[in-house]
């Protein structure tokens, strides 16, 4: 056994030999709202957006440029670059969107071959599920990191009316 | 020219040991038998053993004669699928696999008690991972206990079997299984550097530990029409702990992770083989598989109405030798789901599994005095349908700060799920005292 816990440090030295990983950028969600009543049929806009994120993870807070936040991944200069991906029957108004859908993203937060790669994305949802939203946050050093969160369903109460506030 | 065998044997058994200590295997064979035992869908404990059947019933090592060497490789095809009830798309968690066995056993070599005494080992190496642990970042992750894990690891066994009498003879052996211990402190020392982020600093302290898992085993042949056995083989997990303890100035953040992979539940396994002829066999075995003592993925218990159930399985399989060297095999298998129906926040997946295997061997012995049989196998595992439809009151608020209930769960309103697994496997089987039958 002690051999075996031995040959393990070994390679956990080797390992630390190579060179560092790049460091990672921050990956932050904030949805307005973060829930929606069964039955929602696409009725309530929902807006993600992903401002909270930084280039780098620090212990200080360095917001991304101004430019990057309105920017393509694409496009050079960029310091951080973003990818959502969504849970479910996901339509896009492409041509190969699923029928029917579970989540409808806003046509202006989908670039042209279908990624959605912006800092903010509006999307509705049928209010059947859940949605589960995941972010990959790309920095210029190769780091990546990626956080999710969920949109979640709230029930109708016993009256049949939709507990959540009006505007939340 | 019998002794010279015999230590060839010791040798490639040393050299085996050697080699799966520093791959610091894990134990248990998921889909990884030999073709002859997994053409007879796994039903061999009461059958006269070899060195492919020492995790199934180590007892039967004892009928060996001589030294034995199989190698074997499996591919493997698994097609999945689970989806939200009313959602059109589903998630194909489709995936190829495959494994690489090597099994060696011999009786010990020296005076002639000695030589009731056979030694064997057993490693399954699988063709992607030497060790693959996903573990879920939410507990409603739909998750298959019986494909996700237990096909990707490195697994080895040993065991020793002795002939206690002339017709029964009694076997042990342990499996291994590696478990992770990661205590981390991270300090914040203020000042230290003029860069505030090297004012962090981290402490890791890993381990990897091998806990030996236990198995036993018993064969009868009180007639030589019969067989009959009784096994027993221990819970085989891994786990990883850490304590992770944050300090900053006064502020101190204590946590304890704990991740938990059941590989195979503890079983208790029951079996008969009768022989016809001397041409002709039928297996029958019956195991108990604890499941109940299976945790979640962070290793905690899973409460009343959605505890695993405790299964017991069936398999039989037949073997016919035909004439020239060759036989052919057959073998079928119902493994009851210990999954219940999954109606709370857990997404686990698995229906009830029908087994059916075929396969064949050719015993270049009889066919050209060689000393090595070729086997082959086909297995086809078709899980039943699962469905469910969730019980909001049996989930979590995800926010209770909001008025309602608010749903998560990645399987609401309800799911539905499928898999068919389909493997090919070819093993070859060398004797090392000159194959005398």
């Amino acid at each position: 056994m002690t051999t075996t816990n031995s040959r393990l440090s070994w390679l956990v030295v080797c390992a630390a030999c190579s060179a560092p990983p790049p460091q990672a950028p921050a990956a932050v969600i904030t949805a307005t709202p973060t829930s929606v009543c069964v039955g929602d049929n696409f009725q309530t806009p929902i807006e993600l957006d992903s401002l909270g994120s930084s280039p780098l993870l620090t212990l200080v807070y360095t917001p991304p440029s101004a430019d990057a936040a309105v920017a393509a991944c694409a496009l050079p200069g960029n310091d951080v670059c973003y990818a959502w991906s969504f849970s479910g029957a996901v339509c896009k108004g492409l041509p190969t969107d699923p029928v029917p859908c579970d989540v409808i993203i806003d046509p202006g937060s989908v670039e042209p071959d279908g990624t959605v790669d912006e800092s903010s994305v509006l999307l509705t949802m049928a209010g059947d599920n859940p949605v589960l939203v995941a972010l990959q946050v790309t920095n210029a050093a190769g780091g990546v990191t990626t956080t999710q969160t969920s949109i979640t369903i709230t029930p109708l109460d016993d009256a049949g009316v939709c507990p959540l506030p009006q505007g939340l | 020219m019998q002794r010279v065998a015999r230590g060839a044997g010791w040798l490639v058994l040393a050299f085996a040991v050697t080699a799966s200590r520093n791959g610091r295997a894990a134990a248990g064979t998921a889909f990884a038998e030999t073709s002859r035992v997994a053409a007879l869908a796994d039903a061999v404990t009461a059958r006269p053993g070899d060195a492919g059947s020492i995790l199934l019933n180590p007892a039967g090592l004892a009928d060996l004669k001589e030294g034995m060497i199989i190698v074997g490789g499996q591919g493997d095809y698994l097609s999945q699928w689970f989806q939200v009830t009313g959602s059109p798309t589903s998630q194909d968690r489709s995936r190829g696999f495959g494994a690489y066995s090597f099994c060696a056993a011999t009786p010990l070599p020296g005076p002639p008690w000695a030589h009731a005494i056979v030694v064997g080992m057993a490693i399954d190496l699988p063709a992607q991972y030497l060790l693959h642990i996903d573990v879920p970042v939410r507990l409603d992750q739909p998750i298959s206990p019986m494909y996700d894990g237990p096909p990707d690891r490195l697994a080895s066994v040993f065991a020793l079997a002795v002939k206690v009498l002339p017709r029964v003879s009694i076997g042990a052996g342990f499996a291994v299984a590696p478990s992770l211990t990661l205590p981390t402190n991270v300090q914040y020392i203020a000042g230290r550097s003029p860069n505030v982020n090297d004012n962090v600093e981290v402490r890791l302290d890993d381990s990897l530990n091998l806990a030996a898992t236990p198995f036993v085993g018993l064969r009868a042949q009180p007639f030589d029409w019969l067989g009959l056995s009784l096994v027993y083989r221990d819970i085989q997990a891994s786990r990883a702990t850490a304590q992770q303890t944050t300090t900053a100035g006064g502020i101190v953040s204590a946590e304890t992770i704990n991740f938990f992979e059941m590989w195979d539940p503890a079983s208790v396994v029951f079996g008969a083989n009768v022989a016809f002829t001397k041409r002709l066999s039928l297996s029958l075995d019956v195991a108990w598989h604890k499941w109940s003592d299976f945790q979640t993925g962070f290793d905690q218990g899973l409460a009343p109405p959605y505890q695993f159930n405790d299964t017991v399985s069936v398999a039989s399989g037949i073997e016919m030798s035909l004439a020239r060297g060759w036989t052919i095999r057959g073998g079928v298998g119902v493994e009851p789901s210990p999954i219940p129906t999954q109606t709370g926040e857990t997404n686990y997946l698995g229906g009830n599994t029908f087994v059916l295997a075929l396969g064949a061997g050719l015993d270049f012995r009889r066919f050209a005095h060689l000393p090595f049989i070729i086997d082959a196998h086909v297995r086809a595992r078709l899980d039943a349908p699962e469905s469910a439809t969730k019980n909001p009151n049996a989930l979590p608020d995800a926010d209770p700060t909001l008025p309602g209930q608010q749903i998560d769960n990645l399987g609401y309103p309800g799911i539905r799920s499928q898999a068919f697994m389909l493997q090919a496997g070819l093993s070859a089987t060398f004797f090392l005292g000159g194959g005398g039958r």
